[in-house]
């Protein structure tokens, strides 16, 4: 069975959906949009979205589109709020809430970087902003982390900016409650190349799955810090029926590759998007 | 009784409004109903030293970064959302042309609440553990008054001026945004000076039946004008025109091209409709962009 790195991605997101979980979903994160419905139409049918762009909640899916995102996040929302409330009212809920981060570093310990690359007062690389992972990332029961183009510039051992808080440096429960940390940390790292978990005493990634057309080698070849491969195995490929209703309800577009796509290859992508998303 | 006197005003007019050094808070999300021809306005009026105080930044304040309108920037996201990194911003950050100051999206709703309230911050202890607190020397850290726990005071802003583009409204600026509302109701409603662009204006009565977000006595002006939010869309009259946002990243790629570009499609015209006319023709775009 003919499949690529985004689908096999795409299915792993979904895995790892409950039923009845609420749905948060970020900026531009086409992967997670995909794997949320695909979640939602297999095996999650009373799971909720809540979006932080469209500051809504919607409990039926639709095909995604760049251009009318909004008539699936706005007209078939069952609310609307407004960010304010949106992030004290949806956000701080003590519900089981789900959202994945893609970061431009992530450390061993599941902390994430969204803010610059380089030193701060000389950024050789400006990104977006700390957006609203200080204080979910110390919320949520559990979060998940998405790496659409693993290798060791997006592994790292250090940091160069701390906004999303993960394990910290391996820190207990308890001595996360001492910290102020409610929430319970990463859960899973998924990538173009396998599935990381958490060591339950080190707190250090471990490699649960490499995707078949991938293997340790590479893995190990594509992160900057140490990691345990025991017990790893093969990610289950793409079933059939995952295959057949993502490509053909959930993002008959394929917007879901925008995310593994090369930047060089972004332009001509969205040239041929152009003639589809009308 | 005495009617209030009129609110409607120019374009040009209403951008007078923004005065240097002000801070300045542009409403909508992302590419979602931003003020982007309020944005082109500024540069004609070469206003300088603003401070933005977005919660999200996006084409409209990469905009004004590239005509050199902006000394510093308060946001929690500052990117072209699924086009990208926002390239006037990277550019000036990298080349230490703006000073960034690094906020979250709940530093945001804190500091507009604060406001809102009247009180001078709200706290928070969702900011520590992280490296926010190294580059934010105007958090203050303190002790609850009724316990043991350490909380972060979130200060209150109070922006100069907000600018809300809404798809329709009432000549006295009571306005319907049918969702994706951003901190919009709370800017109309702590700013100084609150400017509404609108794609249409429409009676009272036509809209008394329906929710309003924005309340006309917290507003100041109300400029109509059509495709105000273009090419980031206006639920639910327009969506993005993502032809025109790759002919935007294309423009602003390099420094060099966005001078020519500012020159010739913004400052070289009078109106937005003839911006509008003259940018549907740029067909160029970038062949890689990160």
């Amino acid at each position: 069975m003919n499949y690529t790195p985004d689908e096999i991605m795409v299915c792993c997101i979904s895995r790892e959906i409950q039923d009845y979980d609420v749905l948060i979903q970020g900026i531009s994160t086409p992967l997670v949009a995909s794997g949320y419905m695909l979640a939602k139409k297999l095996h999650a049918p009373n799971s909720v979205f809540g979006f932080a762009v469209g500051n809504s909640v919607v409990l039926e899916p639709a095909p995604l589109s760049l251009r009318y995102f909004e008539d699936y996040s706005l007209k078939k929302a069952i609310h609307t709020f407004s960010f304010v409330e949106f992030i004290t009212q949806v956000l701080s809920s003590q519900k089981r809430l789900v959202e994945f981060f893609r970061p431009a570093q992530v450390d061993a310990y599941g902390n994430m970087n969204t803010v610059v690359i380089g030193d701060y007062k000389r950024p050789k690389i400006r990104l977006p902003g700390a957006a609203g992972l200080p204080e979910v990332t110390q919320t949520y029961h559990e979060y998940f982390i998405y790496v659409p183009r693993q290798d060791e510039r997006v592994f790292v051992e250090n940091l160069d900016f701390l906004n999303g808080v993960g394990f910290l440096s391996g820190q207990s429960i308890e001595e996360r409650r001492k910290l102020g940390i409610k929430g319970g940390g990463p859960k899973r790292v998924v990538t173009d190349l396998g599935v990381f978990g958490f060591d339950d005493k080190t707190k250090r990634m471990k490699l649960l799955t490499v995707h078949p057309h991938s293997s340790v080698e590479e893995i190990l070849e594509k992160t900057g810090f140490e990691f345990s491969v025991e017990g790893v195995r093969k990610t289950k490929p793409p079933t059939e029926k995952e295959l057949k209703v993502l490509r053909e309800e959930v993002d008959p577009l394929g917007l879901r590759e925008l995310e593994t796509i090369p930047s060089f290859k972004r332009a001509s992508f969205f040239m041929e998007l152009l003639e589809k998303d009308v | 009784m005495k009617k209030e006197k009129g609110k409607l005003c120019t374009l040009k007019e209403a951008a007078e409004l923004v005065k240097e050094g002000d801070i300045l808070s542009l409403g909508g999300m992302t590419l979602y109903r931003r003020p982007m021809a309020f944005a082109l306005q500024l540069a004609r009026n070469k206003i300088k030293n603003l401070t933005l105080f977005n919660l999200t930044s996006s084409i409209e304040s990469d905009f004004l970064v590239g005509a050199g309108c902006v000394k510093r920037v308060r946001t929690c996201y500052f990117g072209m959302e699924f086009l990208g990194l926002a390239p006037n911003f990277r550019r000036a950050a990298e080349s230490l042309k703006i000073e960034v100051i690094e906020e979250t999206e709940l530093t945001i709703a804190l500091a507009l609440q604060a406001a809102l309230m009247d009180v001078s911050f709200l706290p928070t202890r969702k900011l520590f553990n992280t490296d926010i607190l190294k580059v934010r020397e105007d958090l203050e850290i303190f002790k609850s008054p009724i316990g043991d726990e350490k909380l972060i005071a979130v200060r209150a802003v109070r922006p100069d001026v907000a600018v809300i583009h809404v798809p329709v409204c009432s000549e006295e600026g009571y306005a319907q945004i049918p969702g994706n509302l951003g901190v919009d109701k709370e800017l109309s409603r702590c700013a100084k000076k609150v400017i509404l662009t609108t794609e249409k204006i429409v009676s009272t009565k036509e809209l008394s039946k329906k929710r309003v977000e924005i309340f006309g006595f917290n507003v100041d002006c109300v400029v109509e004008l059509e495709k105000g939010a273009h090419p980031t869309s206006c639920y639910p009259l327009y969506a993005l025109d993502l032809r025109n946002l790759l002919a935007y990243m294309y423009v602003s790629s390099e420094e060099q091209l966005f001078e020519s570009f500012l020159k010739e499609y913004v400052l070289g015209v009078e109106s937005h409709r003839e911006y509008l006319e003259k940018i549907s023709k740029i067909q160029k775009m970038v062949e890689g962009f990160r």
